[in-house]
């Protein structure tokens, strides 16, 4: 990206319904933040089937100073419950926040990133949720310089998310 | 319209059903082909139990190609699951054409002897150390990423992977079931020593589908579920490719040692 952008300010609640500070939270670390839902057909689970197949590959000291933040774009059916066990299916370390739709929607347009969409479901099929496909990264110092669209495959990952710890010390 | 199955990566598994008129239109092209053939043949001089075995071969290579081109199988091979596209690859590229060569009486291919360029070209193409080569190289190439990942998102790209597995299969299996052009030097223990080269001999696929530390192929890589896992996909699609290979070159094996040894047994005591 031209112009890095900054972490939001977002204090959302975690899937034991305690309050996350992105922030706070996620200060030093190399935080991957993607907005997605666990009833979504496509993008979201590939995106975390790569991310968690990624993370087994990464040496443990990369793995351990990063951290895959989901927040839920679909906080009606995205219980809490349903939250944990579906991230813990990819990958025990994924972190599932929730939150207002307006909090989430004022994040999105802080990241230069499309807001969230609710398409109703035909003859009676569950809504679709659209939702940026991209997943934006933050380095340690806070500031995102990359958006990874779908479709980044799991190399690709691991040949730059140590880079992009190295370079944001 | 869709005629032939294709990788449409990002997109969504469902179960509704989908018609592949291409994959019909082929099973009743090879089902009319095929009862062609027989009908311009006498095949009385086979046993009535060998006619039936035959058309019994012909029966499943059909159920076969169906089965494993049209859905659902074909779209979850194509678009999703590498397990399934190997499983795919042992039905169309190695069962199928050893049952549609088996299901042919000797005297369909006694045609061919009239054509003598044809007879020269079978006997080059068909030899085994040729078809050896043949199969193995249409194998590799069929499965290398870059030509997976190229061919499989068009239609006419994933028939011509198809297309060539078939076309792959009948050549190795020519030299082992049919009896034009003559190879009387090619003996029973040569024919098993060629199912068991090909049983165990390391393809570069398998070994990058089963070593590589990464997911080779984007399409299933970047497949939504039923793909989970698309590494551990495609250490179990490797896994079936190997094994699939070796218990169908065994079957065959096992099929060439009696064949002769019913040979031996028939052929009178010298004295």
């Amino acid at each position: 990206m031209e112009v890095p952008i900054p972490k939001p300010d977002l204090v959302l609640t975690d899937t034991e319904g305690e309050l996350y500070d992105l922030r706070a939270e996620t200060d030093g670390y190399l935080s991957l933040v993607f907005f997605g839902y666990t009833n979504c057909p496509d993008v979201c689970p590939v995106h975390m089937a790569t991310l968690a197949g990624v993370f087994d590959e990464l040496a443990p000291e990369v793995r351990d100073a990063m951290k895959v933040i989901f927040v839920s774009t679909d906080p009606e059916r995205d219980t809490p419950d349903r939250l944990r066990q579906w991230l813990r299916a990819y990958h025990p370390s994924f972190l599932g926040l929730r939150g207002e739709m307006e909090t989430i929607n004022a994040a999105l347009a802080e990241m230069k990133l499309p807001g969230v969409a609710v398409v109703p479901g035909q003859h009676g099929s569950e809504p679709i949720i659209g939702h940026p496909s991209a997943v934006l990264v933050f380095g340690r110092d806070g500031l995102a310089r990359v958006r990874y669209p779908f479709g980044v495959r799991r190399a690709d990952w691991v040949n730059d998310l140590p880079l992009l710890l190295g370079e944001n010390p | 319209m869709t005629w032939w199955c294709f990788a449409q990566p990002g997109t969504a598994w469902t179960w509704q059903w989908q018609p592949l008129m291409g994959v019909w239109l082929a099973m009743v092209l090879l089902i009319w082909v095929y009862q062609r053939a027989l009908s311009r043949i006498d095949d009385s001089y086979e046993s009535s139990r060998l006619r039936k075995s035959r058309r019994a071969a012909f029966a499943l290579a059909i159920f076969l190609l169906w089965a494993s081109l049209d859905w659902p199988l074909g779209p979850l091979g194509a678009s999703y699951l590498a397990s399934v596209h190997m499983v795919q690859f042992l039905a169309v590229g190695i069962a199928a054409p050893a049952l549609l060569l088996l299901a042919l009486p000797g005297a369909a291919y006694e045609p061919l002897r009239r054509h003598p360029r044809l007879i020269k070209a079978l006997s080059d193409l068909t030899h085994p150390v040729s078809a050896f080569f043949i199969f193995n190289l249409v194998m590799t190439a069929t499965h290398w990423p870059g030509v997976v990942d190229l061919l499989m998102p068009t239609q006419l790209g994933s028939f011509v992977l198809d297309a060539a597995w078939m076309l792959g299969g009948l050549i190795f299996w020519w030299p082992l079931i049919v009896p034009v052009p003559e190879r009387p030097g090619f003996h029973s223990l040569g024919k098993i020593a060629y199912l068991a080269l090909n049983a165990f001999l390391i393809r570069p696929p398998f070994a990058m589908m089963i070593f590589s530390a990464s997911p080779i192929y984007a399409i299933y890589e970047l497949a939504p579920p039923p793909a989970r896992d698309a590494l551990n996909d495609q250490q179990l699609a490797g896994a079936v490719m190997k094994i699939g290979i070796a218990w169908i070159m065994f079957a065959g094996v096992l099929v060439i040692f009696r064949n002769w040894m019913l040979l031996e047994s028939d052929r009178p005591e010298s004295a």
